[in-house]
């Protein structure tokens, strides 16, 4: 089957890529599949890259794909053993193939849709709008792609609903980090453009944060690296600080 | 250089290792050149091909009966009925033993063919087709067990008792095991 008639088969009738034998599917749609994402998330992310321009125009189109395979990668053993404690009788070379499908989608349907971001970015919009116009386009295409991984898979039992959604939260939380590590996607106007901000904190800490400021409490915004990948002198220095 | 970026580093060297070790994999398991090249970025989502029992090359007499057998019962356990049967990898398991039985009694009606023509009353040859006829009756025998398993799935559904689909596909597999063992037998009293 073709690159283009792939594309069509993604977009019209996913389930016919599901093959009864699903290592078969996964050899023959994996590659196309990957690379229809790639294509797809960097036309995507060169649009993304075109509200700051230069150089940006490469690096967000190179961290877009990133940022859609990153969760196929990362999250599929956690998607099986979700299936499998909720009895749903699921073969891990069978989430590989549904979930790229269902991200191929998404993407290509972001690749489709690109446009018309383009159109608003070339207005020159506020920041704030079109970080939120690029938010908005990536939980859309985010949500269309959970709701194709969940109807490629098969489902069965009472708890059907219960885990596919509990498979595509741990996704979409995969999603969520990679997002936050692999920023800026739009670079502010006068900041210098950089490939990737130090890693600091986490999505969940910014989001809280946000939270606070929409209530009027601008705390919380000093954001420090933690975690595995922090920097331990930076971390203790920001331990002894104390609160400010 | 900060404990951070030799952090990374070392992870990204692993990752990487562990993709060229799989696209090597998969290269001399005979995978598409696409398929190994995808490897290497994306190894996780394309591991199950380097597990997967490599496909054999020909088929024997019965490998569209199999074939059928395996899309019916794998049908069945798929349906929305047929609740909480996780057993796929032991179907697969017992479809890749009956491709490789399957496979041999190929071999074996290849040779009787050739050998057959020139040698007529060979005793090896009589030997070899009485085998042959058993070997070939298990497998079918093994996928009337098949057969046998979708029809208690649907007693199943009617009833509400449990069937031990696992250990049904095990014994299918265990009988399938049996038959090379008494092959081996066979050859060790000729």
């Amino acid at each position: 089957m073709s690159v283009l008639h792939t594309c069509a088969a993604v977009l019209r009738d996913p389930k016919a890529l599901v093959d009864d034998d699903a290592r078969r599917s996964l050899e023959a749609y994996g590659p196309t599949l990957l690379g229809i994402i790639v294509v797809s998330s960097a036309i995507f992310g060169v649009v993304v890259g075109t509200y700051r321009g230069g150089i940006q125009l490469a690096f967000a189109g190179i961290k877009l794909p990133l940022l859609w395979l990153l969760p196929i990668v990362v999250a599929l053993p956690a998607m099986r053993a979700l299936y499998r404690v909720g009895g749903i009788a699921v073969d891990y070379a069978q989430v590989g193939p549904a979930t790229a499908i269902g991200v191929a989608r998404a993407t290509v349907l972001l690749a489709v849709a690109s446009p018309a971001l383009w159109l608003m970015y070339s207005v020159h919009v506020d920041y704030h709008l079109a970080v939120l116009a690029l938010a908005g386009s990536l939980v859309a295409a985010g949500l269309l792609a959970a709701v194709t991984i969940a109807s490629v898979l098969p489902g069965r039992g009472t708890g059907k609903v219960l885990v596919h959604a509990s498979a595509v939260f741990a996704m979409g939380v995969v999603f969520a980090q990679s997002g936050w590590v692999l920023r800026p996607f739009i670079a502010r106007p006068r900041a210098d453009v950089s490939f990737m901000r130090p890693v600091e904190s986490n999505v969940f800490d910014s989001v809280a944060a946000s939270w606070r400021s929409a209530q009027g409490r601008y705390t919380g915004w000093d954001a420090r690296k933690e975690g595995l990948l922090a920097d331990p002198d930076t971390a203790e220095r920001a331990e002894t600080a104390g609160p400010q | 250089m900060t404990g951070f970026p030799a952090l990374w580093l070392a992870l990204g060297v692993a990752y990487g290792a562990i993709g060229i070790a799989v696209a090597l994999r998969l290269v001399t398991r005979g995978a598409s050149r696409a398929a190994s090249l995808a490897a290497l970025g994306c190894w996780p989502l394309l591991l199950p091909l380097v597990f997967a029992e490599p496909a054999p090359t020909t088929t024997g007499p019965l490998g569209e009966r199999i074939r059928a057998c395996a899309e019916d019962l794998r049908r069945t356990m798929a349906d929305p009925v047929a609740d909480g049967l996780v057993v796929v990898e032991d179907l697969d398991e017992l479809v890749a033993d009956l491709q490789r039985a399957d496979a041999r009694l190929g071999l074996v009606d290849r040779l009787l063919a050739d050998v057959g023509a020139t040698a007529r009353t060979s005793a090896g040859l009589h030997a070899l087709r009485a085998a042959r006829g058993r070997a070939a009756a298990e497998v079918e025998a093994v996928l009337d067990g098949m057969v046998e398993l979708r029809l208690s799935i649907g007693l199943r559904s009617l009833a509400g008792n449990a069937v031990p689909v696992h250990e049904r596909l095990q014994d299918l597999r265990a009988r399938l095991g049996a038959l090379d063992d008494m092959t081996d037998l066979e050859l060790q009293l000729a």
